[in-house]
């Protein structure tokens, strides 16, 4: 794969061009697994070099270290997500029906994370530019936090949007042919009045399913969300506080939630 | 090992007729295959050493146990209950439903399995882990709720009746199951202590300890 390939299908993802309606009709996006799987790689350690920048500044030799470690880190921290997460988002899209197989499951998931790192390594440079002017390690994580924050909620918003369109998208392909069967019954036994209820009460049932699977959903997402968060607390540290020496992990204490709060306090100076 | 992703798939999405005689067997040995790895998971919580290697066994085996003997224990009340609806011919069917629900939820759990592991790994709250699994069986348990009602709507529209049984057999299958799972304690097992099946003191009503907590608590509140 040359990295013009790799760019070109980050470049139609992006664009909406591998998830417009005729590719969705089908069942599929229009992406290809394992050039994305290295894209969304290479994307990660940009977005890992670029985070790396606030510990080269503050800390000269050792900073280096904290630059490779994210460059393993970022992209680890969304591959082992996707590892984790799968699973349950394959099995709730074959029990709701969605219709996607597994692979589709797996070319959602990547392409979703794609559009993460994208958007993460594309705020990079930023994150970059704020490590060399800020001396607040609080901020920086703040900012960090929000960064990430940001970007898995557009993400969210694609992996929902896409699979919304190709449900409504395969029913409406599904639409006709039912009726016309319905048509044919109604030649021989019912009457018009009765298609017309029976229409309206399948209507209101589908009504019924696409709310519940898109709660069912939200359920998912919190989850990959919780995953995300936790995740990236095991990972930690991604900075690397000035005032510590480097590791390439901490000790397992606290959690994400709590940090976020006490960091925010510390900022703010409110000490409760 | 593609055969048996095939066969799930299709389970999965009920492109199969859960009547089908020839399933019922391999249903019970995915769920109970599915409860026990799950169960391991569930069990392994903090540093691993033997002991916790033994809580983890005793998990994997108290899982399938939970869901077999809370389902075993509402058989027959269930039998009766279609006799007397005049729907005595259809219990098969009931039963076969029900089991393939059983199996479904299994599964979910078996792949919420990553994320409860992951949880163990980045919290050392022993409070917060048994929440957390309390989280993912509310998961596991809607979305098997769902699957057993797209089972049954068919059969709801065929005869009314079944909408009350099927809600009389959830009713009792938790109340049964809570207090069994009680019993069951510890199925965590918390840190610094040693493994046994049986917690010796956990012999006792759920149902009555909860109405203790919440008399002890309202106790308090109220000087």
């Amino acid at each position: 794969m040359t990295l013009q390939t790799g760019m070109k299908q980050l470049d139609n993802l992006l664009r909406g061009e591998a998830t417009r309606s005729e590719v969705l009709r089908t069942g599929d996006i229009a992406i290809h697994p394992g050039q994305l799987f290295i894209v969304n790689l290479v994307l990660g350690m940009m977005a890992g070099f670029c985070l790396g920048w606030f510990a080269l500044v503050n800390k000269q030799f050792e900073g280096v270290w904290q630059v490779v470690s994210c460059m393993i880190k970022v992209p680890a921290l969304f591959l082992l997500t996707f590892l984790v997460t799968l699973p349950s988002l394959y099995v709730f899209n074959a029990i709701f029906q969605s219709r996607l197989g597994f692979w589709g499951v797996v070319k959602l998931l990547l392409a979703t994370l794609a559009i993460i790192h994208a958007l993460i390594a594309s705020l990079g440079p930023i994150i970059a530019f704020f490590s060399l002017t800020t001396e607040s390690y609080g901020f920086m994580v703040l900012f960090t936090v929000f960064v990430f924050g940001t970007s898995g909620a557009f993400g969210m918003y694609f992996l929902l949007k896409t699979l919304k369109q190709m449900t409504q998208l395969l029913d409406e392909a599904a639409q006709p042919t039912q009726d016309v069967d319905e048509l044919e019954d109604a030649d021989h036994t019912k009457s018009i009045k009765e298609i017309h209820q029976a229409v309206r009460q399948k209507e209101v049932l589908d009504h019924q399913i696409s709310k519940r699977v898109r709660s069912i959903f939200s359920v998912w997402l919190l989850l990959f969300m919780v995953v995300g968060m936790q995740m990236a607390w095991i990972l930690r540290p991604f900075l690397g506080n000035p005032s510590e020496p480097f590791t390439w992990f901490r000790a397992r204490n606290g959690n994400f939630f709590q940090s976020v709060v006490q960091t925010l306090q510390g900022l703010l100076g409110l000490h409760l | 090992m593609i055969n048996l992703f095939i066969w799930v798939d299709r389970f999965l999405r009920r492109s199969w007729d859960y009547r089908a005689a020839s399933q019922f067997l391999k249903l019970l040995a995915c769920q109970t295959i599915a409860a026990f790895s799950y169960g391991v998971v569930m069990g392994s919580f903090g540093e691993w050493d033997t002991n916790r290697l033994c809580y983890a066994l005793y998990a994997g085996v108290k899982v399938p146990l939970l869901f077999w003997v809370s389902f075993t224990l509402c058989l027959p009340v269930f039998f009766i209950l279609h006799a007397q609806a005049g729907l005595h011919a259809e219990f098969v069917d009931s039963i076969r439903a029900i089991v393939a629900a059983q199996t479904a939820l299994t599964l979910v759990l078996l792949t919420l399995a990553p994320v409860t592991w992951l949880w163990y790994l980045s919290v050392d709250h022993y409070s917060s882990a048994i929440l957390f699994n309390g989280l993912m069986f509310a998961i596991a348990s809607f979305t098997a709720h769902y699957y057993l009602m797209h089972l049954y709507r068919p059969r709801i529209k065929q005869h009314p009746r079944h909408r009350i049984l099927l809600l009389i057999w959830i009713g009792l299958y938790l109340f049964v199951a809570i207090q069994f799972a009680w019993v069951l304690r510890p199925f965590i097992g918390a840190p610094d202590t040693v493994a046994e099946f049986f917690r010796t003191e956990s012999w006792g009503n759920a149902y009555v300890a909860l109405v203790r907590l919440l008399f002890a608590s309202s106790a308090k509140a109220t000087p």
